[in-house]
């Protein structure tokens, strides 16, 4: 299966290379645009300190592991996005269907976005540079956790794009309000989840449940705790809840290729 | 038991309805209308190995659906579809190992890349042994000359040539079952007499069995021994091409070259002869068309010779438009 | 005139027909506000101005920021370079019409209903939420014109990145560099205010600053008397440029076009 996958990626891959100027320009815009979002937040704490009692450093490490997880779907799970309204939209779906696996892997399979790389690599210089400014007393459990937390982020964006993607099976149209969860998901985890108001905190802590997979970990990462009383051991339901979240919208992802009414007559 | 067995199928979808009116939208988002549309009614038939089927009925009859079931794509809403004892839709990985599927008008190749490379990534996707997938590839590549753009990419193959690639691509597994919707639409004469050969040949060589449905009267005759008749999502005739003819095709025409010794002769006594609905005459060409529940080929023949000198004439079957057209508009209880 | 009138007058009519697009896209809109709020509220704990900005300042700032992404204050529609691969944009430029002057009036049309509906019941939330400036009647109607011109300063860029279109195969990335130069310059991330130097004065020089800065600053009431007229003279200042730079683009665009047959 990972071997099918290579050889399908590669095939994307291959075919994208086929416009390799825009190619080209593409990868130096996302990094650029992605790029201006830190850039933003070193604006900020060129006037202030602080945000919320943390330092520089330590959103950055937030920012860095946000930036990561969101930027490892867009590259592997974009099929789920436009490119998928557009295979609804032309029918293309049914060819999906046509092929002897299974359709969660085939549409992961049809896309692969290197451009997104941008992101990742602006991601883990965030990451390095909120490491390489504070003093962390490193443990083991320390190190799983990071890995974890930019892990169960990524599977709960990908959970987000299926969610997206399933809905096209009754609308043809992912609901920009996705892109709310999304995209305003990446925005709300770069920073910490106590500076926001309860309703905020208790949706993104249970039904998408982002607020758990970053904030937690750097918590205990940094030895801080949480100024509302939230338990750092979160940090290590983030995975579990991460996989519960996805394991639900591939649920619904069936459900709604059960509903597939294809096109035409 | 038959390799396709389809009993009762239905399909029926239900499609949101526009509301008019102020805050139409809104009130949408809460609650929505419905309207059901039923686009296959009550299908039953069954196929059998090695058979080469037609299915065949007007735009809208449902064609395309029942094919989407019998492929897996489609879930039915009522029936029962088994092929090759299995159902399409719960089994349906293994379902489509066994299948190939070609629908006219979408590719199911690599639209940026070069013919050669969707052809291995399918050897992948089906882990076809290499062996057998080079032995197909070759063969294929002869039979429907895909040779010489096989390093083209997809996008730019003409539509007959991408035709042909997208058959051996659905032939590659070697399934036992093809699939096709409208293989020849928007082909030029050329391009479709050769994927009718092809057709043939696998189906008479490989024992492939085949389904096709198609609007292209020349494929129905080169191609169907049987044919299904669809319409209004139900089964209106399933049988011969040869019976179906028999049975709609009433009408016969009597082409007669004249003698032009003969030509002043007058005709119009013919008209009145019993049985004989029509008559055209173009020069020295005379056409009779006679229905031949009320008189025979014989009669007409004798009476024609009796009035007139006869140089050379044939008898002309009906074409296979003329008795769709007349299946179509007969009225249904008659059927 | 009276034709400008009746295509501006439609697209404000069409504009009203998207209602569930419409609700999603104001409630994004409210939801990111809301977020970045947040962090501005975070940053000030207590402190008072910084940079002349007093956190209420600046949540209002936000919360007019989310409000003029209704005028296209955020990113560049592609809407004539969609009309442009589509081939449409041939029978629109053979009409008897001004081509710059259908489409100033669609937009302006457009924008002007979305920045009415859409930008004022976003902002409308932020001064429910988050205590939100509101202003005087004085302060609003000097900062009318301010929104006006904005609106057509947006246009005129977008339009000008279009028309690009005519000359590239693929302009994704164009579209990319282009969005980033007018949300970062423009204040529509963060408040010039706040850029250190030498980015502030890179800001000072392009024309972005005219877009969000000035009416956002406008409708808080942060700019009076001479800085006012001021601010209003360096967008109309830039208002002549990019749509006398969109004209003669305009034109050789249609050269190119009678040449290659579109």
């Amino acid at each position: 299966m990972l071997t099918l996958y290579m050889r399908l990626v590669g095939a994307r891959i291959r075919a994208q290379m086929q416009y390799r100027a825009s190619f080209i320009f593409e990868l130096f815009g996302f990094a650029l645009v992605t790029g201006v979002e830190f850039g933003v937040l070193l604006i900020l704490f060129n006037r202030f300190d602080a945000v919320g009692g943390w330092s520089l450093y330590e959103v950055a490490i937030l920012y860095g592991l946000s930036s990561i997880s969101l930027s490892l779907v867009e590259m592997i799970g974009r099929g789920f996005d436009a490119p998928f309204e557009r295979m609804m939209q032309q029918g293309a779906f049914d060819g999906i269907l046509l092929r002897p696996w299974g359709t969660f892997f085939q549409i992961l399979a049809s896309e692969f976005q290197v451009r997104r790389l941008g992101r990742t690599i602006q991601g883990f210089g965030a990451l390095m540079f909120g490491i390489a400014g504070l003093t962390i007393s490193w443990t083991s459990a320390k190190i799983v956790l990071l890995v974890l937390a930019a892990l169960s982020g990524s599977l709960i964006y990908l959970g987000l794009f299926v969610i997206g993607a399933t809905i096209c099976f009754w609308t043809i149209k992912t609901p920009e309000v996705l892109n709310a969860f999304i995209f305003g998901g990446q925005q709300l985890t770069s920073y910490p989840l106590s500076i926001y108001s309860e309703a905020i905190r208790v949706i993104f802590l249970s039904i998408v449940p982002l607020g758990m997979a970053i904030y937690p970990a750097t918590l205990y990462l940094l030895d801080r705790s949480d100024p509302h009383g939230l338990p750092v051991g979160l940090a290590w339901a983030a995975f579990p809840a991460a996989l519960l979240f996805l394991a639900l919208s591939l649920a619904f992802w069936r459900y709604g290729v059960s509903k597939y009414q294809s096109v035409g007559s | 038991m038959a390799l396709i067995d389809v009993e009762h199928l239905r399909k029926s979808f239900s499609i949101a309805i526009r509301q008019e009116g102020r805050l139409a939208a809104l009130r949408s988002l809460v609650r929505r209308t419905y309207r059901e549309v039923v686009a296959v009614d009550d299908v039953s038939f069954a196929v059998e190995a090695g058979e080469m089927v037609g299915y065949l009925g007007p735009n809208g009859a449902g064609k395309s659906t029942t094919m989407k079931m019998l492929t897996g794509i489609l879930v039915p809403s009522g029936g029962r579809i088994l092929v090759d004892g299995r159902d399409p839709h719960r089994q349906r990985t293994e379902h489509v190992r066994r299948i190939g599927v070609v629908f006219g008008q979408r590719t199911q190749l690599w639209w940026d890349l070069p013919t050669i490379e969707s052809f291995e990534l399918l050897r992948h996707i089906y882990q076809i042994p290499y062996e057998r997938w080079r032995s197909n590839l070759t063969r294929f590549c002869d039979l429907l000359e895909l040779q010489p753009f096989l390093a083209t990419p997809v996008r730019q193959l003409s539509l007959g040539q991408r035709m042909r690639a997208d058959l051996a691509a659905a032939l590659l597994h070697d399934p036992a079952i093809l699939f096709l919707d409208e293989p020849t639409i928007g082909l030029d004469v050329v391009a479709r007499e050769r994927i009718r050969a092809f057709l043939t040949q696998i189906n008479r060589e490989h024992g492939v069995t085949v389904i096709l449905t198609t609007h292209d009267l020349g494929d129905i005759e080169r191609l169907c021994q049987r044919v299904v008749l669809i319409d209004h999502g139900c089964v209106i005739y399933d049988g011969a091409l040869a019976a179906l003819r028999e049975r709609y095709g009433r009408e016969r025409a009597l082409v007669v070259d004249l003698d032009p010794g003969g030509m002043h002769r007058p005709l119009d006594g013919l008209r009145q002869l019993a049985g004989v609905v029509a008559l055209e005459q173009e020069g020295v060409r005379l056409r009779l068309v006679f229905d031949r529940h009320e008189t025979t080929a014989a009669k007409v023949i004798a009476a024609v010779a009796e009035q007139t000198l006869v140089r050379d004439l044939t008898v002309e079957e009906p074409p296979i438009e003329g008795i769709v057209r007349a299946i179509y508009e007969a009225p249904r209880a008659g059927l | 005139m009276r034709l400008y009138w009746e295509i501006a007058r439609r697209s404000f009519q069409r504009a009203t027909t998207y209602r569930t697009a419409y609700i999603a896209g104001l409630l994004t809109n409210a939801f990111f506000g809301a977020l970045i709020s947040f962090v501005y509220i975070a940053v000030y704990q207590g402190r008072g101005e910084v940079a002349g900005f007093s956190v209420r300042d600046a949540v209002s700032y936000v919360w007019m920021t989310q409000a003029l992404i209704s005028i296209g204050a955020a990113w560049i529609a592609p809407d004539l370079e969609r009309t442009i691969r589509s081939g449409d944009v041939v029978t629109d430029l053979s009409r008897p019409w001004s081509f710059y002057g259908y489409w100033v009036s669609q937009a302006l049309g457009e924008r002007l209903f979305n920045l009415l509906i859409r930008g004022s019941l976003t902002y409308l939330i932020g001064v429910l939420y988050f205590r939100a400036f509101v202003p005087d009647v004085a302060t609003l109607v000097a900062a009318l014109p301010a929104l006006l011109l904005a609106t057509l300063l947006a246009f005129a860029y977008g339009f000008l990145i279009n028309l690009a279109a005519f000359w590239m195969f693929d302009t994704t990335g164009l579209m990319l560099l282009a969005n980033f130069m007018m949300s970062f310059f423009s204040g529509f991330l963060l408040p010039l205010a706040f850029f250190p130097e030498p980015l502030a004065t890179i800001a000072n020089y392009l024309p972005f600053r005219a877009i969000t800065s000035v009416a956002a600053q406008a409708f808080l009431g942060q700019l009076s008397g001479g800085a006012l007229i001021e601010a209003y003279l360096l967008q109309i200042f830039w208002a002549i440029v990019l749509i006398g730079a969109g004209q003669l683009l305009l034109r050789a665009a249609m050269r190119r076009v009678v040449i290659q047959g579109g």
